[in-house]
This record gives structure tokens, sequence and C-alpha cells, in this order.
């Protein structure tokens, strides 16, 4: 035998790339939009004043990297589990693989927005605002948007891995849990609190929260999450 | 790397049915052997064992004494082929094929390219628009080629033509003979096949009735063949199984095993003695209360 048994960084490396080609797709016509919009829209005249003040593409390209995210994570368990068992790997060594890629994917998707942002900057200059608030470092943006596009794979693979396991009943105890991480995401890191279930229980968003008890409760969930995942698939029967 | 494989007192049950009941097999490395048994016997669900797709609701598998499941060493070391639905792949075959030769230690590309060549298997399709013969020859091509040391074929020829199986038989005894490996054939098409196995076991509604060397299994009984009345004195008494009959000439199959003296009797009275078929043993062995005439 001449390969090394241990297959989780092979793993990771071979997802990260596949699931980076199948987002070339998507990427190349947000930001076909993107260019299109800026050179044949006002976008003063679409949005108002406080939103205009996101049109930056890091903004714009948040969401489709998030949907694409959750629609990937879902996949993960019913695709790329049941492949990799099938091929002969350990179901530990998928998921460590698959969480490696996940977070690699995430990191390089924001290098690649922060590329098109700066490139941006250079060719037409904005007033660029995050929810970080002004004149956020360009690193903290990062970070904090890599943490928040990896959570919707999280919860996209919460989502898949249910579902996998235990059917029906699966499906909607997870997307119920798969909910809670993020709006809990949310919660903690925007100040636009605007969905149903935010005016429901009333919740306000913190004002001015610490950014360290933004990191940590972050972490908290999503390691719970992790677990959550690893715990439903640890010893699931692959489907033939 | 070779493989024994310990099969002890494994059970599985879906909701009230017993897929598999107290099996117990020993399975020593190198051999070829035959999984015999009907639909719903339970030879899927032991093999999904083997892969690991699974793990026994009771008892225990063990591959060179090392528990089989989750085992990263020894799950790298079997391949399992099934009617896969490949319907889903979007990938061109060959994309398919290295995708699947990076996680098998033992693949041999070279080979691959020669089954591919062998059975005219298009490299540049698209999997999911391949025919279902074809999706059959990309799954066997891949058990062929990873020769790993534990090789299951579950109804992999399915779909296949008759030409093509044959092609996959010969392909099957060459490579082993190359490459010694554990192989397992689960099939309910015996006839076509049994000459492949070294050993058959014979899976019963989750149970395990027979598990011997074929040769040991074919002197269970005999063919008695020659003309009808003299083959019918022969054989009365006899645990017969089966009869056919041409004109005057009739062939009785029977489970007793002839002793010395009978066979020198049969070669008296002209009649012709052969070896049972194992598809015969099988059909006999299988047969259920009143669906065949009783036992």
């Amino acid at each position: 035998m001449d390969q090394s048994k241990r297959k989780d960084l092979k793993i990771a490396f071979d997802m990260t790339f596949m699931q980076l080609g199948w987002s070339t797709w998507m990427i190349g016509i947000v930001l076909l939009l993107f260019v299109g919009l800026q050179v044949f829209t006002d976008f003063k005249l679409v949005l108002n004043d406080e939103e205009a003040a996101f049109q930056g593409f890091i903004h714009f390209i948040e969401n489709p990297y998030k949907i694409f995210m959750l629609v990937v994570g879902i996949l993960s368990a019913p695709k790329f589990l049941s492949w990799f068992v099938k091929t002969g790997v350990t179901r530990k060594d998928y998921f460590t693989g698959a969480a490696i890629a996940s977070a690699a994917l995430s990191a390089i998707f924001m290098i690649i927005a922060l590329i098109i942002a700066g490139i941006e900057q250079l060719i037409a200059p904005v007033d660029f605002v995050t929810f970080l608030g002004e004149g956020a470092s360009w690193f903290l943006i990062f970070i904090v948007y890599t943490l928040n596009i990896f959570v919707y794979y999280l919860a996209g693979w919460l989502i898949g891995a249910g579902y996998y396991r235990f059917d029906g009943w699966g499906l909607l105890f997870y997307i119920i849990g798969a909910l809670v991480l993020i709006f809990m995401m949310d919660l903690l890191w925007s100040n636009e609190l605007e969905t149903p279930l935010h005016r429901l229980l009333s919740l306000q968003a913190p004002e001015n929260l610490s950014i360290f008890i933004s990191f940590g409760i972050s972490f908290v969930f999503i390691a719970l999450s992790l677990w959550v995942i690893r715990a439903t698939t640890k010893r699931v029967r692959v489907k033939l | 790397m070779t493989a024994d494989i310990l099969i002890d007192k494994v059970s599985v049950k879906y909701k009230n049915f017993h897929a598999l009941d107290n099996v117990s097999l020993n399975l020593d490395r190198e051999k070829i052997y035959g999984l015999i048994g009907r639909n719903g016997a339970g030879k899927t669900t032991l093999l999904s064992l083997l892969a690991s797709f699974a793990e026994p609701d009771e008892g225990s598998i063990q591959v060179n004494g090392h528990p089989l499941f989750e085992n990263a060493e020894l799950m790298q070391q079997v391949t399992f082929v099934y009617e896969k639905d490949l319907k889903e792949e979007s990938e061109k075959v060959k994309t398919y094929l290295n995708a699947t030769a990076e996680y098998k230690p033992n693949f041999d590309a070279e080979y691959a390219m020669e089954l591919v060549e062998t059975f005219n298997l298009p490299l540049n399709k698209p999997v999911y628009k391949l025919s279902k013969g074809m999706q059959s020859v990309l799954n066997v091509v891949i058990g062929l080629a990873s020769r790993s040391p534990i090789t299951i074929f579950d109804e992999a020829y399915s779909g296949m033509d008759a030409p093509t199986r044959e092609i996959f038989y010969q392909q099957l005894l060459e490579d082993h003979a190359r490459h010694p490996r554990t192989i397992i054939l689960s099939t309910h098409l015996v006839s076509e096949m049994d000459y492949l196995f070294e050993e058959a076991v014979i899976l019963h509604k989750g149970k395990v009735l027979l598990h011997e060397p074929v040769d040991v299994v074919l002197e269970k009984g005999a063919s008695v063949t020659g003309a009808a009345e003299v083959v019918d004195e022969f054989v009365s008494g006899m645990n017969q199984i089966h009869t056919q009959k041409l004109g005057g000439t009739k062939s009785v199959m029977v489970i007793d095993p002839l002793s010395e003296e009978q066979q020198a009797r049969a070669s008296q009275s002209g009649l012709e003695i052969g070896p049972v078929s194992l598809q015969d043993l099988f059909i006999h062995l299988t047969k259920e209360e009143g669906q065949h005439g009783s036992k």
C-alpha cells in the first residue's frame, strides 16, 4: 500500500476546487450584473440613500455567496458523503475534509470579492461602508464576511445531513436548527433585523455589541453546528 | 495486502424484517466466492456491510483481525460494484474514472484504459448519457481496475448483453490470476457464472444455507441420464430434485452422493453419471413449500 490512509486533507483540497469550479459561473454572472447596473442605472434611483451607501461589490455579492453556500451545503451529505464512502473513504475523513473545504471556500470567496472591490475603488471610488461601520478595517471585513458565508454552508449541511439520516422529520427539525443558526448570526452581526421572526419575537439588535462577544458566541454556534453534523453522520447508513 | 474476512453472528433488521439473521462466514483471502440467493435473500444487505455502507445491528465484521466499519485503512481496500444509478453524474466518463482512481490505492490506470478499449466504453461521453449496459460496464471497469484486495460485484452484469458479460467473466478470471484477491460475485443467474466460483455461499431468508468449495458442493449429488425405465429403476428411493425427459431419454438430478458400487452398477446399465449443477442445487435448496411442489 503506497498511499497514506489519511484522506481528509486530500478531500479538503478536492472539494474546495470542485466547488470553486461550480462557483465561477455564479461569480461571473453576479459580476456582469454588477458592472451592468453600475454602467446603465443609477443606484440612487432604485435604492434609498441609506441603502445606496452599501452599494459596493462586497455587499452586492454577499447574498449570492450565501445562497450558493446554502445549496452546496445541502448537497454535502447526499452527494459528497455518499460518494466518498462508496469510494472507500471514512465518514470521519469526509467530515473533516468537507469542513476545511467549506471554510477555505468562504475565505477564497471573500478574497475574490475584496480584489474586485479593490479594483472597483480604483476605477470609481465610492464611500464604502459595511454594516461594520465606517472605517472598519479590510481585515475585519474579510473575517466577518467569511464567517457569515461559512455559516450558510453549515446551515445547508445541517439540513442535508438531517434529511439524509432521518428523512422528513430530520428535514423539519434540522431546518429549524439551521434557521436558528442563521438568525443568531444576523442578531450578532447585522443591524438590519427585518425578518418576520425577529418582529414576532420583538428581537432588537443589541446596540454596539462588543465584537469579541459577537465572535465568541459565533464560534460557540459554529462549534455546536459542526458537532451536530458530525453526530448525525458519524455512523449514518449510506444509501445504495 | 490481502484480506481475510470474518463475519461473526451478524444480524440486520429493517423494522420487523430480518434481512440478515445471525450470519457467520469466514472468507479466506484470494478466493473467488459465489454468493447465491433468491431476490430478497439478504445478499445486497450483507455486501453493503462489507463495504461499510452500514453497520450490523448485531454481531461484528473483521478484516485481518480488525473491525471494519469506519476503519480508514481497511475501507480503502474494499470496492463494491453494484447497479449504481449514474443518471445524475454529469461528468465525462474519463473524469469520473479519474476521480475514483484518486481514492483507490491500487488503481491501475493502464489496465483501466485497456478495459475501456476492450468494452468500447466512450471516454468523452457524459456518464448519464451512457446506456444502461454501458453504465454497468463503467462500474465493472472501476471494480476490476481498482484491484482492491476485497472486490465485490453485486449483480454487476445487469444491463450488459451476453457477449459483454462473457468479456467481463474472462477479464475477471485473467486479472484474478495476475493479481489474486478476494472477489465476491453475487448473483441469482447461477448457471452462467458457476464456473467462476471457487467457493459457493447460498443465502436464504437472511441465513447461510451452505458455504462450501464448489467441487464439494457438486459431489453432493449427481445427474443420471439414460433410457427412461432404467433411470427410473436406478433412482427409485433416491432424493430426486429435477427431472428432464426427451423422448425415451430421461435425466434425473439426485442429491444423494453415489457410492462406488452404485456408480459401477450405473455404467453396467449404460447410464451416464454427471455432476449435479449448482443452479439445480440452488433451486432445490431454496424452494418454498408449495411453490415448486413439496420438498
